[in-house]
């Protein structure tokens, strides 16, 4: 055997291990929906039976058809290895309540939308988060840190959704500030001018907003919490007493508290690709999330299973990225690993 | 540590910067804008993302079958008259020969002139695929074929010789163009009908719209300024057509509500709030839409307690007494925000004057006991038919039992989930039928399920739907909820088997007299009324609304000047003809003229002239006897024109010979269809055990190698 | 001795007792509050879509049912789903958790497995898959839904707990004493994280609370009944929001975010209390 530094043995094992973990989820991805006892076909049918008015029974062979090219009745074992096959060599297959499109041709436009709508509203749910929540817990007491902490406890409790739907009627409806759904107007042909890009913007302020406005709790109690830990910290003690500069301490235990929730917005990055289902639905937002849950209720296989390959494969990532951090980071890992 | 972690931040700011460009770059397809006052806003007929503009896909976008490929023929439902499109005329020249001349003006978007070739080459790769305009068509057509460049001449099968099918299949057929579908499908073979034919420069279509640009969320149409029909029919008004794909009804709604959409086909609650923004319905008061199509309470003869109470002899009581114990008038009320109208017992759509005339009122009111042909809610009748049959609740639990002592429990109603309407309707059915001591629970699965269910009979009650009303009405509702040889979901939901019927339903397809069909609908009816196989509830609401915002001129109840209405309406019954008629907001709308009855210098052709020119052809033999095998004897009175024509008749004659061995094989092979579906099904559910186990040992193999990897 | 002082210094605490006062009215509107007001959630005995009036305090929905009434009951149901969630959440990581921590080795590794893939399945699945299998989904079904697909993370805490402590001197102390494993995990390491425990209980209803709303609002909620959540569905699905129904959409958010806001500021107090890492100094 090569020998290996402890460092690359150890991202080694966990890549393994990430592997293992992702083909048996894969796997039950592939057997779960398998299991419900509809008809991944229902929906193109019902569309066939209204063309076919004239003799309806004649869809019956279009649907004998149909089930062998998607190897509906086939024995599961061979679907399995079908869909394995495939699946290595990069298809993901044809969608059945979409057909004739590929899996991957859904999913790809729909991934730059999410990822625009998720990755700023989470990086900056994830920097005003952190940053109230360090100062409320760097000034114990103040006024400032008993709005911050309810704000935060209030607003990471509320539903997202009912938030979305509050947002649309009081914006919206109500005072018609700004557009009920979409990406961009409609009748705007996409391009890169001041003028679609505005009009982007402006689509994309309300659900960016509920987004954010929930994520933000959630990070600011978290933070505060932290920095309390830090400055308690014997170190911070030591320091303190030394007559270190506050704005230092403050510093110091701001950067070691950033540590865990890093690590939280790389996690929270890594499944940003399931998409914000009802934010989709309720801002008629273009997005993964949309396309999964259509998928699901038509129990359009291939659609399903395509989505959870890509969406466990990013969330693996991130965690595989975290635990490169990790070990980048910590020796104490390194070491641990070097001993066993 | 920190000095490491101060690396992130850029590399963070940077991939969220990468992503943000990825995000920006599909929009570098510059294009102009386009004028919102040009185009008409479509929700509802489009609810994910678009696949093809393929008649041959089992999957197409909406617009397809609209108005980018135009029938023959355009059929209004409303006024039962057809508006020849592509094609100038018809002519019967014998009783099972009819011919289509195509107008000469009838072009291809490119140039090139739509010919008789193109729809016999049509027909003929559907039945090569197996699907595609016209499928299914071969058991009731002999052959679609061209005569001359502009002349398709069409026979009908004999038998079954059904003169419904046949019509609805050469009239309402849809051509494609044979000079970009050969060579596709020389190249392509089966797999045609995977092609998606999205490029706006290839498509090659005979409406007058085409293609603009789609994306995932948005498909925009262009009118085709130099389409053929214009001189004959003008052009229609707007010059953009576009559908946005919204994820789900509220959203479509707010954007039409807000005037962004023009032409609704949603569901729309109290749509009366929305009249004071300048939305319009087809009527102005109650029901506001028109009903469409019969919404039927199955109930499946082959369920446990139904079978039973079929084999005591009291199934046609129980059916009876439930159908008198439905709250008709709540459900519609509350359920449906009264946008429906209760259905005739006749199951004919008789709030059409065209179908009317088809229903037997004294015949009705003899069984029924109402001179309006409704089942009018009255539980203690109810009450009375079941105590009349034996059903009474024996042991006191407040549950009937039949005869026999099957108590008549633990039934479930179902629809599918999210279908609001429906399912508040079968909670009050629910609630009423407690009231007469049926214990009935509801069940609301996913819609893939609720069809699974459907299709292999494991129900009790559900709601469902029958054939969209056409001209063939009442007969094609006969068909789809009586007749014996359809299975479900074709047909025959509730698995009533009555071969009478099935008899009756032919005879009335091949039928020319009117008169005569009338007494075979009688029977029919009086079939119904004893029976009750299934029982109508009401017409489903025609999802038809306008804003007129930017466009006026819509039809509704006080201008009907055409229908279907509504914008997912496709061949044959399409309703692009609206956009004739319509205007921009500031302008006079004007209908067409050549929306008037032929008659008075219009083109609408009514579907009584086209029974009476047949009639007219076949005056020496009459009415033909269907159930006798055509014997050549009518043939050759055809060959009276072309010379060249015996030989076909020669063709034929041996053909209908070969036929009647056909038939029973057709016959037979239907019954081997009902066969294999329900053994396809058996097999995935015999399938759970062995997915549980394999998915045990998946999982256990899988920790495993994932044990064995990480111990190394 | 020690009870009274730490329920002492719990009172004094004002973020505790808003909390918590909160949080009781909450559960005295569920509990007493459908007594109180006593009229039938379901029935469709009212006029369409009234806004609040002396008859209807909070108007009715579409269907004529009284909001005030489904409120009520609904605010219990998802109380009720809420607890039977943490629970059967609770029960689940517990056992897998604190097994995976006491036991290590091959057991460890492979619960953690199991962890980590159920982790990576999301709970919409299993919803309808379970969903399609019942032909009723009763409240304890949505409960056993989000219970079995919440419990991952509170596996892996508790286990890394369980290992923290193991190092510690009084386990060696009770091995060398001959002691089970299943007594070693219950009698003394389950004690030594408690209040870790009941902080996890805190949001596991909440997570119920919230997962049930969530689950109603995508059609795969409760069969039957009345649930905070199953209003917010009806409400969607009529379209309550464009059409300006706020007594029937506002009234159920708020009191979700009453039931759960007020539980998480009453853990946070407690954490305050109880954690000596976040006692204020001076």
């Amino acid at each position: 055997m090569v020998r290996l530094g402890p460092f690359a043995r150890y991202l080694l094992m966990r890549a393994a291990f990430l592997l293992a973990t992702y083909i048996t989820a894969i796997t039950i991805v592939f057997l779960l929906p398998r299991l419900i006892p509809g008809n991944p076909l229902a929906l193109l049918l019902t569309q066939l039976y209204q063309q076919a008015q004239a003799n309806p029974e004649a869809i019956k062979e279009v649907y004998k058809t149909l089930m062998e090219e998607f190897g509906v009745g086939k024995p599961l074992w061979e679907q399995y290895v079908d869909f394995l096959s495939h699946a290595l060599r990069g298809d993901l297959g044809t969608s059945i309540a979409f057909y004739p499109r590929k899996v991957i041709e859904l999913i790809a436009p729909a991934i730059p939308w999410t990822v625009g709508l998720l990755v700023p509203s989470t990086i900056t749910a994830w920097i005003i988060g952190n940053t109230l929540g360090a100062i409320a817990g760097y000034r114990r007491g103040s006024y400032f840190e008993k709005t911050v902490l309810t704000v935060s406890l209030i607003l990471s409790q509320t539903p997202y959704y009912w938030l979305a739907m509050l947002l649309v009627y009081i914006f919206a409806i109500k005072l018609n500030l700004f557009p009920a759904g979409g990406g961009y107007s409609y009748g705007l042909v996409p391009s890169l001018t001041p003028e679609f890009i505005a009009d982007l913007l402006w689509h994309y302020t309300l659900p960016f907003l509920s987004i954010v406005l929930v994520a933000v709790g959630g990070w600011a109690i978290g933070m505060r919490v932290l920095v309390i830990y830090e400055l308690g910290a014997d170190y911070m003690v030591f320091s303190e007493n030394l007559g270190v500069e506050e704005r230092k301490l403050f510093r110091y235990a701001f950067r070691n508290s950033l540590l865990p929730q890093v690590t939280g917005l790389a996690l929270s990055l890594g499944s940003v690709l399931g998409g914000q289902l009802i934010t989709e639905i309720v801002f008629n937002y273009p997005g993964t999330g949309y396309i999964l849950f259509r998928g699901l209720s038509t129990l359009d296989y291939p659609l399903i299973q395509g989505v959870f390959i890509i969406l466990v494969a990013t969330l693996f990532l991130a965690n595989f990225i975290v635990d490169f951090i990790y070990a980048l980071i910590d020796p104490r890992i390194r070491l641990g690993y070097a001993q066993a | 540590m920190s000095s490491r972690l101060k690396k992130f931040v850029p590399v963070t700011i940077g991939v969220a910067l990468v992503i943000l460009l990825s995000v920006v770059s599909p929009l570098l397809y510059a294009q102009a804008a386009i004028p919102r006052e040009d185009t008409v806003y479509v929700i509802g007929c489009q609810w994910g993302p678009p696949t093809t503009w393929n008649m041959f896909s089992p999957t197409q976008t909406w617009g397809t079958n609209h108005f980018l490929y135009i029938p023959l023929f355009v059929y209004d439902g409303m006024h039962d008259v057809w508006l020849p499109m592509i094609a100038e005329r018809y002519e019967w020249v014998s009783p099972e020969v009819l011919r289509v001349y195509i107008r000469p003006e009838a072009r291809w978007s490119d140039g090139k002139p739509i010919t008789a070739y193109d729809v016999e080459y049509t027909y003929e790769t559907t039945k090569k695929l197996k699907y595609g305009p016209g499928v299914g068509c071969w058991d009731y057509v002999e052959y679609i074929k061209a005569v001359s460049d502009k002349v398709v001449e069409a026979k009908i099968r004999v038998p079954p010789k059904n003169y419904f099918s046949f019509l609805s299949c050469v009239l309402g057929f849809v051509p494609m163009p044979k000079h970009v579908i050969e060579p596709l499908y020389k190249k392509l073979g089966d797999k045609l009908k995977e092609w998606k034919n999205d490029d706006p420069a290839k498509q090659v279509v005979s409406g007058p719209y085409k293609l603009h640009h789609y994306t995932e969320n948005e498909i925009v149409y262009v009118r085709l300024d130099d389409w053929w029909g214009k001189s004959i029919f003008g052009l229609p008004k707007p010059k953009y057509l576009a559908h946005v794909i919204y994820k789900d009804n509220p959203s479509a709604n707010t954007a039409f509500e807000k005037g962004d959409a023009d032409w609704a086909g949603t569901f729309i609650p109290s749509v009366w709030q929305l009249f004071p923004k300048g939305v319009g319905t087809w009527y102005s008061k109650k029901p506001y839409y028109v009903g469409w199509g019969v919404n039927f309470l199955y109930l499946n003869f082959n369920s446990t307690v139904f079978k039973k109470a079929e084999e005591l002899g009291v199934g046609a009581a129980l059916r009876k007494a439930i159908a008198y114990a439905i709250p008709y008038k709540d459900m519609l009320e509350k359920a449906y925000f009264g946008y429906g109208v209760q259905a005739s017992a006749s199951f004919v759509a008789d709030i059409f004057p065209a179908y009317k005339k088809w229903v037997d009122y004294d015949l009705c009111a003899k069984y029924v006991g109402s001179s309006d042909c409704r089942f009018h809610t009255d539980l203690e009748m109810a009450k009375k038919i079941l105590d009349e049959a034996g059903i009474v609740d024996r042991d006191g639990d407040g549950v009937r039992e039949l005869p026999d002592g099957t108590p008549l429990k633990g039934l479930t109603i179902s629809v599918p989930y999210g279908w609001t309407d429906w399912m508040m309707m079968c909670e009050m059915i629910a609630s009423n039928l407690k009231k007469i001591g049926i214990d009935v629970r509801t069940y609301f699965p996913d819609y893939s399920v609720w069809w699974n269910n459907v299709i292999n009979g494991k129900y009790d009650m559900v709601i469902g739907w029958d054939a969209n009303p056409g001209f063939d009405h009442p007969w094609n509702t006969y068909r789809f909820v009586l007749d014996p040889r359809l299975s479900p979901p074709a047909g025959n939901w509730e698995n009533y088997k009555n071969w009478k019927i099935s008899k009756l339903i032919d005879e009335i397809a091949s039928t020319i007299d009117p008169a005569k069909r009338m007494e075979f609908y009688r029977e029919i009816q009086e079939f119904i009324y004893k029976d009750l196989p299934a029982i109508p509830l009401f017409y489903g609401a025609h999802w038809y609304a306008y804003n007129t915002k930017y466009w006026v001129g819509w039809p509704n109840e006080k201008n009907p000047w055409w229908f279907p209405a509504a914008p997912w309406s496709g061949s044959p019954g399409n309703s692009f003809i609206v956009l004739f008629g319509i205007a921009k907001k500031g302008e006079k709308p004007k209908v067409p003229d050549w929306l008037k009855p032929i008659d008075e210098g219009g083109l609408l052709i009514p579907t009584s002239k086209i029974w009476e020119d047949l009639a007219k052809v076949s005056k020496p033999t009459a009415t033909p006897s269907p159930t006798t095998p055509t014997t050549p004897k009518t043939t050759p009175k055809v060959t009276v024109t072309a010379p060249g024509r015996t030989v076909t008749v020669t063709k034929t004659v041996e053909r209908t010979v070969t036929k009647s061995v056909e038939v029973t094989k057709t016959v037979a092979s239907t019954v081997t269809v009902e066969k294999t579906v329900p053994t396809t099904v058996v097999r995935t559910e015999t399938n759970w055990g062995v997915v549980a186990a394999v998915a045990i040992v998946l999982l256990i193999v899988g920790i495993a190698i994932g044990y064995a990897i990480k111990r190394r | 001795m020690a009870v009274p002082t730490i329920v002492w210094v719990l009172l004094t605490n004002r973020r505790f007792v808003v909390g918590i006062a909160l949080f009781l009215a909450v559960v005295l509107t569920g509990v007493i509050g459908p007594l109180l007001y006593p009229v039938d959630p379901l029935s469709f005995a009212g006029p369409m879509e009234t806004p609040p009036c002396e008859k209807y305090p909070l108007g009715t929905d579409t269907y004529g049912r009284d909001v005030l009434a489904q409120l009520l009951v609904g605010t219990r149901t998802s109380l009720y789903v809420g607890f039977l969630t943490a629970l059967i959440a609770m029960a689940i990581g517990t056992v897998i958790g604190a097994a995976a921590g006491v036991k290590g080795g091959l057991v460890d590794e492979a619960l953690m497995a199991i962890t980590n893939v159920t982790l990576s399945i999301p709970s919409i699945l299993l919803a309808i898959l379970i969903a399609s299998y019942l032909k009723v989904r009763s409240l304890e079904v949505v409960a056993a839904i989000l219970g079995i697909t919440s419990w991952p993370w509170y596996a892996r805490a508790i286990r890394a707990q369980l290992l923290s402590l193991r190092e510690r001197e009084f386990i060696y102390l009770s091995r060398m004493a001959g002691y089970s494993d299943l007594r070693l995990a219950f009698e003394d390491l389950l004690p030594n994280i408690a209040t870790y425990i009941f902080m996890a209980m805190v949001l596991f209803i909440n997570g119920g609370i919230l997962g049930e709303a969530g689950l109603s609002i995508i059609g795969l909620g409760p069969t039957q009944g009345v649930s905070l959540g199953l209003m917010l569905q009806w409400a969607t699905l009529m379209e309550a929001f464009r059409r300006g129904l706020w007594w029937w959409f506002v009234p159920p958010g708020v009191m979700i975010v009453a039931a759960t806001s007020s539980l998480m500021i009453v853990s946070t107090a407690m954490d305050e209390v109880f954690n000596p890492r976040l006692r204020e100094r001076g």
